[in-house]
């Protein structure tokens, strides 16, 4: 224990000095900037700002990069919570309930919960790292393409039973995000699928395009439906610090969610948004209040949002120990540490303990200031509310084109995301939501790598997802969360008494047109 | 808004238009012949394809047979349906779709510019002088921010505009 603190505190002295914490405040300040303007990612920000620290030592050039990997990741939940178009991947989640806090008039008291959760689960995660990293990366190292198959399988069927709606409908959503990935070229036989001699198509279609066409475009639709002119969200920003005794009570659940991203977040390529929708699913299903989730609850910000922040420190573990990202992010910062003459793996704690030092204390300062950050500027954040609608649309689209345009100064992906927005929009009116087909398309390129591979090794054989224990494990739980709750519902249906008859008849005659 | 039997229609047409699309599209994929299935690729988009279909299939036989597997497909729309209008939606997405295909001619930030200018015009409820101005002023302002951010700042390269070079 004592050890393991003292190797904490080792870099402490490379922050004592007014360069590495302004270097970690400007980071974080660009960081969230990246993460509320939609369109603008941590990826992104991280990739612009790396050239940067070609003039800085490579301790100081961590804690910058850190700053805005950190600061992404919160921001991301503003836009989220204050307008429902997430900005970052990993903010999916928090919109769920984010979103109806805000339009119930409490964005304050919801950015406050989303600041404080994301805090506690960051610090949480790096104590996770520290104690737990070893077995974790070990874990992780061990798992081959089947259990990467059930734990991309799980990325859609919690979406598609946390989706509001029918689950099927959601599974459907997931199905469409998986196909939409599948345009290009294969990655195994090489041959171009979709793309109907497109060379745009060739490498497939980028993420933020569709991403920003099925949240951001998909949502100024809906705006638009409303003939009178209504504010995005009608929101007054009241109290932003939640009770000391409500926080106190969460923290149980906050302990639970950073656990989950902690872990998912070490699983390569797993990454922040299926930490999120899993400890939001997780804690959606086993709640006392699993039907008020949806509806705009505290419990569910901070559930998503301290996996959200976790799954940060968790993908520093096998980039630190094993040398592999956990996320794109993180391959950003390995190719940092690689600038520098660092080889990331097992060997950078012999040599540069100092280094792995101090990205722990820049993920934990980086959270205290991003916490002073999200609470003291929440009031300010919430003045895109006030913004009158026929300003705020076309601004959010102005956004969303030109970061859209920026990802590899493309026009063509300006059409996706235009098509991509219609989609949505279509596909909402048949009841199947945007969140499950991003993160089909998100899981797509690891589902169907892992899902072939493991067929190809078995020469077609599908009994090897179910002869391996963790497989067998993850598929069963897959199972569990897509056929029992619609089971559930069923036998509820069932047990209808007579009595109940007329309320029934009554919800459904409210469903059918007037 | 929708009712249960004409959505669940809706929702079954949709299913199966994009799962027969995927198999008509990748009719013509290779299959390599001594080699598993799941090395071709069209392994993967008709298997999803199938999956499509059959939920397809589960959503409408559910609804048939008066067994809801879910709640109503509008239930959770972020807004109410309630005085629905599409003139806005269509104005909309045609100011989109010129502004795009107007980047080649006079550049992206020109034609983004004149999309926001146009579609606030078109969302105010008043087209007084004043608030016409007003809007403009908006839009150049945001559109200089947007520049300094992205071209300035993040350093994106805008695409050349033919009618100016």
């Amino acid at each position: 224990m004592s050890n393991a603190l003292d190797f904490i505190f080792a870099g402490l002295p490379k922050f004592m000095g007014a360069y590495p914490l302004l270097l970690l405040v400007a980071g974080n300040l660009i960081g969230i900037v990246f993460g509320i303007i939609p369109g603008l990612t941590a990826t992104m920000g991280l990739a612009v700002f790396l050239p940067l620290t070609f003039g800085m030592t490579d301790i100081n050039a961590m804690i910058f990069l850190i700053g805005i990997y950190v600061g992404a990741c919160y921001g991301g939940s503003i836009p989220a919570i204050l307008v429902n178009i997430p900005g970052t991947p990993s903010a999916i989640a928090t919109g769920f309930d984010g979103y109806r806090m805000a339009v119930k008039g409490e964005a304050g008291t919801a950015i406050g919960y989303a600041t404080l959760s994301s805090g506690l689960g960051g610090l949480l995660a790096v104590g996770i790292l520290v104690f737990a990293a070893p077995a974790l990366a070990n874990f992780a190292l061990t798992l081959s393409s089947q259990e990467y198959t059930g734990i991309a399988l799980l990325g859609i069927s919690i979406v598609s039973y946390i989706s509001f709606g029918s689950t099927i409908k959601g599974l459907m959503g997931g199905a469409i995000g998986l196909l939409l990935a599948t345009i290009g070229t294969d990655v195994i036989s090489g041959f171009p699928r979709f793309v109907w001699g497109s060379g745009d198509l060739q490498g497939g279609l980028e993420m933020i395009p569709v991403m920003v066409g099925f949240f951001g475009l998909t949502e100024v639709l809906i705006k638009l439906e409303q003939t009178d002119e209504v504010r995005i969200v009608l929101a007054k920003v009241g109290r932003v610090l939640p009770s000391f005794g409500k926080i106190t009570r969460m923290l149980p659940m906050i302990t639970l969610s950073s656990s989950i991203g902690a872990f998912i977040g070490a699983v390569p390529a797993a990454g922040g948004a299926i930490a999120s929708m899993a400890a939001y699913g997780i804690q959606k299903r086993f709640s006392k209040k699993s039907r008020e989730y949806g509806t705009g609850i505290s419990e569910g910000v901070v559930a998503a949002e301290s996996a959200n922040n976790a799954a940060v420190g968790g993908a520093f573990v096998p980039m630190l120990a094993l040398g592999v990202p956990g996320d794109p992010q993180t391959a950003i910062l390995i190719g940092a540490l690689m600038i520098f003459g660092l080889a990331p793996g097992p060997m950078l704690f012999a040599t540069r303990p100092d280094l792995v030092s101090t990205i722990y204390l820049g993920n934990i300062f980086s959270v205290v200031v991003f916490m002073i950050v999200g609470l003291a500027g929440a009031r300010y954040f919430a003045h895109l509310l006030k913004v009158p609608r026929h300003y705020l649309l076309p601004a959010i689209m102005m956004f969303c084109i030109i970061g859209t345009f920026a990802v590899r100064n493309n026009v063509f992906d300006i059409w996706v995301l235009l098509a991509c927005g219609v989609a949505g929009y279509l596909l909402q009116t048949i009841g199947i939501q945007p969140a499950p087909i991003i993160l089909g398309f998100v899981l797509g390129p690891i589902l169907e790598d892992n899902f072939r591979r493991s067929l190809i090794v078995s020469n077609g054989d599908w009994t090897t997802f179910i002869t391996r224990p963790i497989s067998l494990v993850l598929l069963l739980i897959n199972l569990f969360i897509i056929v029992v709750p619609p089971l559930i519902e069923w036998l509820r249906e069932k047990r209808f008494t007579a009595a109940d008859r007329p309320e029934r008849q009554e919800a459904q005659a409210w469903e059918e047109p007037s | 808004m929708l009712s249960v039997k004409r959505d669940s229609w809706l929702t079954f047409l949709v299913s199966q238009l994009i799962g027969v699309s995927v198999f008509i599209a990748s009719a013509d994929y290779p299959i390599v012949k001594g080699q598993p299935f799941s090395s071709s690729p069209a392994f993967y988009p008709r298997f999803l394809a199938g999956c499509m279909i059959f939920l397809g299939l589960l959503h409408f036989s559910g609804n048939l047979l008066q067994g809801r597997l879910g709640a109503p497909a509008q239930e959770n729309r972020s807004l109410p349906a309630a005085n629905v209008t599409y003139r806005f939606i269509v104005g909309f997405l045609f100011l989109s779709v010129l502004s795009v295909m107007a980047v080649k001619f006079i550049g992206l930030i020109l034609s983004v510019f004149l999309l926001t200018f146009f579609s606030v015009l078109l969302f105010r409820a008043s087209l007084k002088w004043r608030d016409a101005a007003l809007s403009l002023f908006y839009c150049i302002a945001l559109t200089a921010f947007i520049y300094v951010i992205f071209v300035v700042f993040v350093g994106v390269q805008m695409p050349r505009a033919s009618l100016f070079t």
